[in-house]
């Protein structure tokens, strides 16, 4: 409800449901979302590799702890 | 003390107390919970809650019938079934179905194939549980779901995540100066993309109760009931960590991991179950909650004490699940466990297994509508909510011998069978799926003793080779009880999503990356887990995973080295040397087919996937360490595990089963083909976006 927001033209956002209703995304906004997510991976991939700190690798460490097939 | 000085003195401490309460600086600390936080959801007022929300729902009950009656939402006059029932039994696999039916074992499976339908079932590439049932839910394939392995990996990073996923904590929220509440409720999301059947069927007023089906967590919201199922965390945020506490400490590191100590204290041995993490956000904290054990004189049995109540442990016996609450001032986290006394002479060791979210009161959302849980666990009692309740690594690292898995893996199989039939009870009409794990779990760690030729070691005396095929004898069972419970013209489906074969060899795919200069280690660093001490900038692939290999492509990865040119060549020479790799041990072929996922998958989530995926020989698999991007010296090693079956080889080699009760006319079937089936069945158009046919 308070989560940001994008305004996209009525055409734009019917373009988007249509595109969704294709390929399957459970939502308009699961499209939209997606394109976003791609599209700026592509954006931040050429800004080059970030380091890793150990806090992330503790992290993913604890995530993926008990996975059966990792273990 | 006269009244006026009484008063007097009142006035001044609240002038103190108000004082300090709003000119100190202090941390107002609200959140409790594990790595992203459960919060103050996991106290009282998740109850009242529930409660309210129960009373809502009734109320709202008359209204909603109404608006689905005018609107309607209700099954179809042209549908062919009124109930389909779904049993997936995880990883059955068809030519032990075969023999064990050809041995008069399978009695209700074979009704089935004779007076229905028995067919191989196509599964998907890769033939890994989460990307099946991910497929069967949606009806498409991993391209268009988003879920290709268990791990998915942070492009920028170069590190694994787990796919189906994604928990955001927001920072503590900071109100002035040093004034912050540490209040912080994780955002936990579903990476499974597309939507499952039975949200389609919502739309249309028709109900499914679910139940474990992989690949459900967090719940999703539609018409009907879901309680989640495979990488629903344990309390501490992991897939499911267990501890050993032992009084041996002079013999084990008992600081590091899952031991822990068992010390001597005024009431007995005590310990200190390890829960969430500390709402302060300090790293390595959590909230503790002690118990104590005092071992009887019988030399059999112990006492255990765990807030309120004592029960008797006997030496290798789980419990019943027990209620632990880790409190944070007035808030408290519930969870539950199992324990099981391992040992009491010379040493005390007591396992404990993972610390699940308690159904009753669920820290995080484990099913939808939220008081569905509850309502399970109030009919008929506690139950495992941990995304993979049966202990594999636990057996693994010997906390378990092969006796107790076995146990631990029965007592979930128990809890399943008995939800499943009230619910199945419950569902007159609509849809009722459950999906068992027992099956799967259990060739996974017992296929040893099934092949001779595996070079992991056996535990005497336990009779073990009688469990694969007890197992299945059980899983027919069930179908019969089951069946017993269906009514004329309900459908009723019996599955597996994979088949099953043996993993002797694991094959280091990182290893054999360098040795081919694919990936280039820095100079003079010493590589450690998750692919570090990688020179990326030299690197042309690497693999992460279980399921495939990534090539470093430029505008895609961070410090990507391959063009979109390049990747094709690329990948046709790293597949044509895979497919020609022998394993030096009895000059055996190991790689049966290299799949180009850019062919293989279409679909919006396309580009996620790895760009090459590795189908074994049965036999073999991608060894431990290299899943985990850990480089080992020699790419071929032996698999000395207790888990000596797998299915992560060619998805040709192994697909799963399929039961009717109705005759199928196709020659074929394939995991994606169920949804549109069952939709059909109901009348329901089929969204043109799903890929499989109708079987029915």
């Amino acid at each position: 409800m308070f989560g940001p927001k994008i305004k996209i033209r009525p055409a734009l956002m019917e373009k988007l449901k249509q595109a969704a209703e294709i390929v399957g995304c459970s939502s308009v906004n699961e499209y939209a979302e997606k394109v976003l997510e791609s599209e700026s991976a592509k954006v931040l991939a050429s800004s080059g590799k970030s380091a890793i700190s150990k806090e992330a690798l503790q992290d993913i460490t604890h995530k993926l702890k008990g996975l059966g097939y990792l273990e | 003390m006269n009244r006026h000085t009484s008063a007097r003195l009142r006035s001044f401490l609240f002038l103190c107390t108000l004082f300090s309460a709003l000119f100190v600086p202090q941390d107002a600390l609200a959140y409790v919970g594990p790595g992203a936080g459960f919060a103050f959801i996991g106290s009282g007022f998740v109850f009242i809650l529930t409660l309210l929300l129960a009373l809502v729902t009734i109320s709202f009950w008359p209204l909603q019938w109404a608006w689905r009656k005018a609107t309607g939402k209700r099954i179809s006059k042209n549908a062919r079934t009124r109930r389909v029932v779904v049993l997936g039994l995880d990883g059955l696999e068809p030519s032990l179905v075969d023999k064990f039916i050809s041995e008069g074992k399978l009695p209700n499976l074979k009704s089935l194939s004779e007076n229905g339908s028995y067919k191989r079932l196509g599964t998907t590439l890769p033939a890994l549980s989460p990307v099946a049932w991910s497929s069967f839910q949606t009806g498409v394939n991993p391209g268009a779901h988003n879920i290709f392995d268990f791990l998915t990996r942070d492009k920028r990073l170069y590190l694994p995540n787990l796919s189906s996923t994604d928990t955001e904590l927001p920072p503590p929220f900071k109100l002035f100066g040093r004034w912050k509440i540490a209040f912080r409720r994780p955002k936990v999301r579903l990476l499974r993309k597309s939507q499952p059947f039975w949200k389609i069927l919502g739309k249309h007023g028709i109900f499914s109760n679910v139940i474990r089906v992989p690949i459900s967590y967090p719940p999703e919201k539609f018409f009907g009931n879901v309680l989640s199922a495979m990488c629903t965390p344990d309390l501490r945020g992991t897939q499911g960590e267990f501890t050993v506490y032992t009084t041996a400490s002079e013999n084990r590191n008992v600081d590091e991991g899952e031991i822990k100590p068992l010390k001597q204290g005024a009431a007995g041995l005590e310990g200190d179950l390890i829960g969430p993490p500390h709402p302060s956000g300090e790293a390595g904290k959590h909230l503790t909650a002690r118990f104590t054990v005092k071992p009887n004189s019988d030399n059999a049995t112990a006492l255990l004490t765990l807030g309120d109540t004592t029960v008797t442990l006997k030496v290798n016996e789980f419990s019943e699940w027990m209620n632990v609450d880790f409190r944070f001032g007035r808030s408290k986290i519930s969870g539950i466990c199992r324990f099981c006394l391992r040992e009491l002479s010379p040493d005390v060791n007591l396992y404990v297994s993972p610390i699940n979210i308690d159904p009753v009161k669920p820290a995080l959302p484990i099913s939808s509508p939220v008081y569905f849980s509850t309502y399970i666990a109030k009919k008929q009692g506690s139950f495992g909510t941990l995304g993979l309740m049966e202990d594999t690594w636990g057996r693994n690292e010997l906390a378990l011998d092969d006796q107790r898995f076995l146990d631990q893996t029965y007592l979930t199989h128990s809890e399943r069978e008995e939800m499943f039939l009230n619910m199945l009870d419950k569902t007159r009409e609509g849809v009722c799926i459950c999906v068992f794990d027992a099956s799967d779990r259990i060739q996974h760690m017992f296929w040893r003793y099934m092949d001779k030729e595996h070079p992991s070691p056996l535990e005497d005396g336990g009779n073990f080779e009688r469990v694969i095929p007890e197992m299945y004898e059980k899983m027919d069972e069930l179908v019969g009880n089951v069946h017993k419970r269906l009514n004329d013209g309900d459908v009723l489906i019996v599955m597996s999503d994979h088949g099953f074969a043996s993993f002797r060899r694991c094959i280091n795919i990182n290893t054999w990356l360098i040795k081919e200069g694919y990936l280039v280690l820095k100079d003079g660093v010493e590589p450690g887990p998750y692919l570090q001490g990688v020179d990326w900038t030299r690197t042309k692939a690497f693999a992460l995973g279980l399921a495939g290999i990534y090539l470093n492509r430029t505008g895609r990865e961070a410090s990507g080295t391959v063009s979109e040119q390049e990747a094709v060549k690329l990948k046709a020479e790293i597949t044509s040397k895979l497919k020609s790799l022998r394993d030096p041990q009895g000059d055996r072929a190991c790689v049966r087919e290299v799949y180009d996922t850019s062919r293989a998958y279409r679909g919006l989530y396309a580009e996620e996937a790895p760009d090459l995926i590795v189908g074994y020989e049965p036999g073999y698999r991608v060894s431990w360490d290299s899943v985990k991007g850990v480089i080992e010296p020699e790419v071929f090693s032996d698999n000395l595990k207790a888990w000596s079956g797998d299915h992560h080889v060619d998805p040709e080699c192994v697909p799963g089963v399929l039961f009717i009760n109705r005759k199928v006319e196709h020659s074929s079937a394939h995991i994606v083909d169920i949804a549109p089936t069952i939709l059909d069945l109901f009348s329901v158009p089929v969204p043109p976006y799903m890929e499989g046919k109708v079987l029915l």
